[in-house]
C-alpha cells in the first residue's frame, strides 16, 4: 500500500529533474511495556474526568466545556454546556477538582508500573485547549520498596506540552504534585503523560537512510518492513557506552516514526504519511561521527512460539483464528485497548477444522495467509499487521518508466507452471485418553508453570506432592498454578487427554497439459482442511505463478511506493505489469530506489 | 427594587475580545505584564464569567420586581450566586435564558435571544444583555409616560 501523496507529488517525483527530499525521523524513547502496564490514580480527579486517560497513549484533544473558572469560558462559539456534572464525560482527559494550587493545597497523580523502569524524564501534555500548564510541579520517583529515589521540583514548564527532565532509575511509582498553575483559579488539566522523551531528527541530522519492504504473494516468506538510518553524532551527544544521555534509554521495540518530505515545483514541501517502525538495534561506534538505528515491524517481534491454540474439531473461520492468535500474542501495543492488526473480510468467509499448530506466531499468520490466498503485510503508516487481499483499494498502480530506470533491468524468467498440488489435512481425536505429559518441578512456593504436550483435547492435569490451585488448558499446553506441599521438594505433574491425530492427502488441483515438465508447486499447509476451498486457492496461486518474469531494477526512487503495489515497468523487451514484491529506497538528500517486480509475460 | 439598582449591562463584546482572551489565557499569569494582569483579573470581555452570570441574574430580578410594581407579573427564578467552582448545566442555563425570555414575553422587547447557552458567542452574550437594556429602557419610557388620572386634558400633549 503506497503512502498517501498528492497528484502533484506523483507528477514531480516521476520527473527526470527533481527537487530535494526531506526526512523527519523521531524515536519514542519510552521503555516498551511501561505505559501498557501502568495504572494512574488521583483522588483529586473531577467527577467528569478519568485519570487513566492520561496514559492511554491517545493524545486526545480536550472537549471545550463551559466552566465558571475565571476567563476560561471563552465566547468563541465552541464551549459546550454539559447536561450533567456528576459523572464521567467523554473527552475530558484529566481535570482535578480544585481551583487553588499551592505547596499546601496541591493535586496529585500517582503512576504505578508493573515493573521497574529507567526513564530520562516525562513528556507531558497539559491543557492544550486553552494553553495552560503547571508552573510548579513536584515529581517524586519511588523504587520497588516504595522508597523515594529522587524528588524533582520542576518550575521550567512554559508551554502546554513539554518534556521535563526527571531521570529515574529503577522506578516503580511516580508521584506528580501540581503546586502551581499558569492561570490562577483554574482547574489543572492533563491530556497525556509519556514516560520518556521524543527524539526528533531532520534531514540535517541524517547521514544516510534506507527503507526496505518485501511481500510474498504466496506467503512463502515473512514480509519485511525495515528501515535503517545513520544519524550525526558529531558532538558525541549519543554515548557509545550507553551510559550517559538519551542513548542509555534506547531499547528494542521502541516506536519510531519516519516521514518523507518532497519539495514540489511550487516550492511547497509536501509531507507523505509518516511510517511506523520499531527499534531493533542501535549501534553507536566510538570512533565515528554517526550512529545507526535499525528498525523493523511488529511482525519481527512476534517470534515467540504460540501454544495457546484450542481445538474444537469444528469449522472455524480463519478470521476468528487469526484474531485469537493475535489477541493472545505479545503483539506490540501502544495502549492496552489498541488493536494493531487489520484482517481482510475474506478470512471470515473461509474455514478450517485444524487445530492451531505449534509454531512461531508470525509464521502462524503466514500459514493463514497462505491457506486463504491473501498476503501478510504491514500497514506502513500505523505499523499494524495486515492480512489483506492482494488487490486492495489502497493499492497504488504506478509506472516506473525507462526514464526513471538507472541502467537496464535484470530479468529472470521462471519455469512455466506445470502443476499445483495442495495437501488437505484431516484431524481426528483418539477414543481414549492417554498420557500427554509427565514431569517433576521443584517449587519454592505457589508458582505458575507451563507444561507442553502434543495436540490433544480434554486434557486433565494431576499433581502429586502439591495442590493444583488453578489450570488453564490449551490444545498444546496447560498453564498450571501449583502450591507444593513442602517447598523445595519435587512435585510430580502429569497430564492426560485424548490425542489429536492427523492425516493428509495431496490433490493435484491444476495440471498444464500443454507441457510435460515445468514448475511443480506443492502447498503443504496444516490449516487446509476443506476441499471446497481448493479451487479458489488454486486460481490465486496460478495468477501468481503464471507471472513468470521477475524484473529487478535500480531507478530514481519513489519513496511513497510500498511492496504489494502494482507496477508497470516498460523496458526494451516490452512492458512488465505485475506486483512490486521488493522495494528499497536509499536517501542521502535525494532518493534512489531498487524494485523487484513479479510480472506477467 | 428600583431601576437604579440595575448593574450596567455589557453589550459591546467583539471578536477581538475573544482573541484577546485566548491570547492572555495562553500567555499565563507569570508571563503577563502588570497591566495585563489587571486586565485579566478584572474579567476579560471575550470570556463569560461569574460576574456576567450574576449580573444578568441580578438585572433579571431587578426588572421583574419593577415590572411587578407596574402590574406586570413575570415569573422568574434568577440565580445570583454563581461561583468560580461552578460548572453550569443545560438545565441551569435553560432557566437562565428562560428568565430573560420571560421578561421579554411578559413585557416587551425585540432583540433575539440565543436559543441555547451551548457554544455561546459574543453576539449571543451581547444580545442577552441588550435585551435586558431594551426592557429597562421600555420600562423607563413607560414610567415617564405615566400620568395620574385626570392630570391630562384634551390637546395637552399635542
Amino acid at each position: 500500500m503506497a503512502l498517501n501523496v498528492s497528484p502533484n507529488w506523483i507528477s514531480a517525483i516521476e520527473s527526470p529533474f527533481r527537487n530535494q527530499g526531506y526526512l523527519r525521523f523521531s524515536i519514542e524513547v519510552v521503555p516498551p511495556g511501561m505505559r501498557e502496564g501502568a495504572t494512574a490514580f488521583s483522588s483529586d480527579t473531577s467527577p467528569l474526568a478519568d485519570v487513566s486517560r492520561v496514559i492511554d497513549g491517545k493524545f486526545a484533544d480536550f472537549r471545550d466545556i463551559a466552566t465558571c473558572e475565571h476567563n476560561r469560558w471563552v465566547l468563541g462559539g465552541t464551549a459546550e454546556v454539559l447536561e450533567a456534572i456528576d459523572s464521567l464525560i467523554d473527552g475530558t482527559n484529566w481535570w482535578d477538582n480544585q481551583l487553588e494550587h499551592s505547596q499546601d493545597y496541591y493535586s496529585r497523580i500517582v503512576f504505578t508500573f508493573a515493573e521497574i523502569y529507567e526513564i530520562p524524564g516525562m513528556y507531558c501534555v497539559w491543557d492544550t485547549l486553552h494553553g495552560s500548564w503547571p508552573t510548579k510541579l513536584v515529581v517524586t520517583g519511588y523504587d520497588a520498596n516504595d522508597e523515594i529515589i529522587q524528588t524533582y521540583l520542576v518550575t521550567s514548564i512554559a508551554q502546554p506540552s513539554q518534556f521535563i527532565e526527571t531521570p529515574f532509575s529503577g522506578v516503580k511509582k511516580i508521584e506528580m504534585r501540581i503546586e502551581g498553575w499558569s492561570n490562577p483559579g483554574w482547574r489543572a488539566w492533563c491530556s497525556e503523560i509519556v514516560f520518556g522523551v521524543y527524539l526528533n531528527f531532520t534531514e540535517d541530522d541524517v547521514y544516510k537512510a534506507r527503507t526496505h519492504s518485501t511481500v510474498s504473494v504466496t506467503s512463502e516468506e515473512l514480509p519485511i518492513h525495515t528501515a535503517e538510518i545513520s544519524l550525526g553524532n558529531f558532538t558525541g551527544e549519543f554515548d557509545p557506552l550507553l551510559i550517559h544521555g538519551y542513548s542509555k534509554y534506547f531499547k528494542a521495540k521502541q516506536k519510531a516514526s519516519w516521514q518523507w518530505g518532497f519539495k514540489l515545483p511550487s516550492g511547497v514541501i509536501e509531507w507523505a504519511d509518516s511510517q511506523t517502525y520499531f527499534l531493533s538495534d542501535v549501534v553507536i561506534p566510538a570512533n565515528e561521527s554517526t550512529f545507526t538505528v535499525s528498525m523493523g515491524s511488529r511482525l519481527d517481534f512476534l517470534n515467540s512460539e504460540y501454544r495457546k491454540g484450542t481445538f474444537t474439531n469444528t469449522a472455524r473461520t480463519f478470521g476468528d483464528i487469526a484474531r485469537e492468535i493475535l489477541n493472545n500474542s505479545d503483539l506490540l501495543k501502544g495502549t492496552t485497548d489498541e488493536i494493531p492488526y487489520e484482517i481482510s473480510e475474506t478470512l471470515d468467509t473461509l474455514v478450517t477444522r485444524a487445530p492451531i499448530p505449534v509454531m512461531n506466531t508470525n509464521e502462524l499468520l503466514q500459514c493463514i495467509a497462505s491457506a486463504t490466498g491473501t498476503i501478510l503485510t504491514i500497514n506502513p503508516t500505523n505499523g499494524y499487521i495486515a492480512i489483506k487481499d492482494l488487490v486492495f483499494p489502497e493499492r497504488s498502480e504506478r509506472t516506473i518508466g525507462q526514464e526513471q530506470q538507472l541502467g537496464d533491468p535484470g530479468i529472470e524468467i521462471r519455469e512455466e507452471l506445470h502443476s499445483i498440488n495442495i495437501s488437505v489435512y484431516s484431524y481426528n481425536v483418539e477414543d481414549s485418553a492417554t498420557s500427554l505429559f509427565d514431569g517433576q518441578y521443584v517449587l519454592s512456593g505457589q508458582e505458575q508453570i507451563q507444561v507442553n504436550y502434543p495436540t490433544a483435547v480434554d486434557p486433565v492435569a494431576t499433581v502429586t506432592g502439591g495442590t493444583l490451585n488453578s489450570a488453564q488448558y490449551f490444545a498444546n499446553c496447560a498453564i498450571l498454578t501449583i502450591t507444593p506441599t513442602t517447598p523445595g521438594v519435587a512435585v510430580s505433574v502429569s497430564v492426560s487427554g485424548k490425542k489429536v491425530i492427523s492425516s493428509k492427502t495431496f490433490f493435484e488441483t491444476y495440471t498444464n497439459t500443454q507441457i510435460e515438465r515445468g514448475l511443480d508447486v506443492e502447498i503443504d499447509n496444516p490449516f487446509i482442511t476443506e476441499y471446497s476451498q481448493l479451487a479458489a486457492l488454486t486460481t490465486y496461486l496460478r495468477n501468481f505463478y503464471e507471472k513468470r518474469q521477475q524484473i529487478s531494477m535500480k531507478y530514481t526512487g519513489y519513496p511513497e511506493l510500498m511492496s504489494g503495489d502494482a507496477i508497470s515497468a516498460p523496458n526494451k523487451y516490452g512492458t512488465a505489469n505485475g506486483d512490486l514484491i521488493e522495494h528499497t529506497i536509499d536517501f542521502n538528500g535525494g532518493w534512489t530506489g531498487t524494485a523487484v517486480v513479479q510480472a506477467s509475460d | 427594587m428600583a431601576l437604579e439598582n440595575m448593574i450596567p449591562c455589557v453589550t459591546d463584546r467583539t471578536q477581538d475580545d475573544v482573541l484577546r482572551a485566548k491570547e492572555l489565557n495562553a500567555k499565563g499569569w507569570e508571563n503577563m505584564t502588570e497591566a495585563e494582569r489587571t486586565e485579566w483579573l478584572n474579567g476579560l470581555k471575550g470570556a463569560y464569567n461569574v460576574s456576567d452570570l450574576n449580573r444578568v441574574g441580578h438585572n433579571v430580578a431587578c426588572l421583574a420586581e419593577v415590572l411587578a410594581d407596574l402590574g406586570h407579573i413575570v415569573s422568574v427564578s434568577p440565580k445570583t450566586d454563581w461561583t468560580a467552582e461552578d460548572i453550569p448545566t443545560q438545565a441551569q442555563m435553560a432557566t437562565y435564558l428562560n428568565n430573560v425570555k420571560a421578561l421579554k414575553d411578559g413585557f416587551y422587547g425585540t432583540i433575539d435571544l440565543p436559543e441555547t447557552m451551548d457554544k455561546l458567542t459574543v453576539e449571543g452574550a451581547n444580545n442577552i444583555e441588550r435585551l435586558l437594556c431594551e426592557i429597562e429602557q421600555n420600562i423607563r419610557n413607560l414610567i415617564e409616560a405615566w400620568f395620574y388620572c385626570g392630570e391630562l386634558y384634551c390637546g395637552e400633549l399635542g
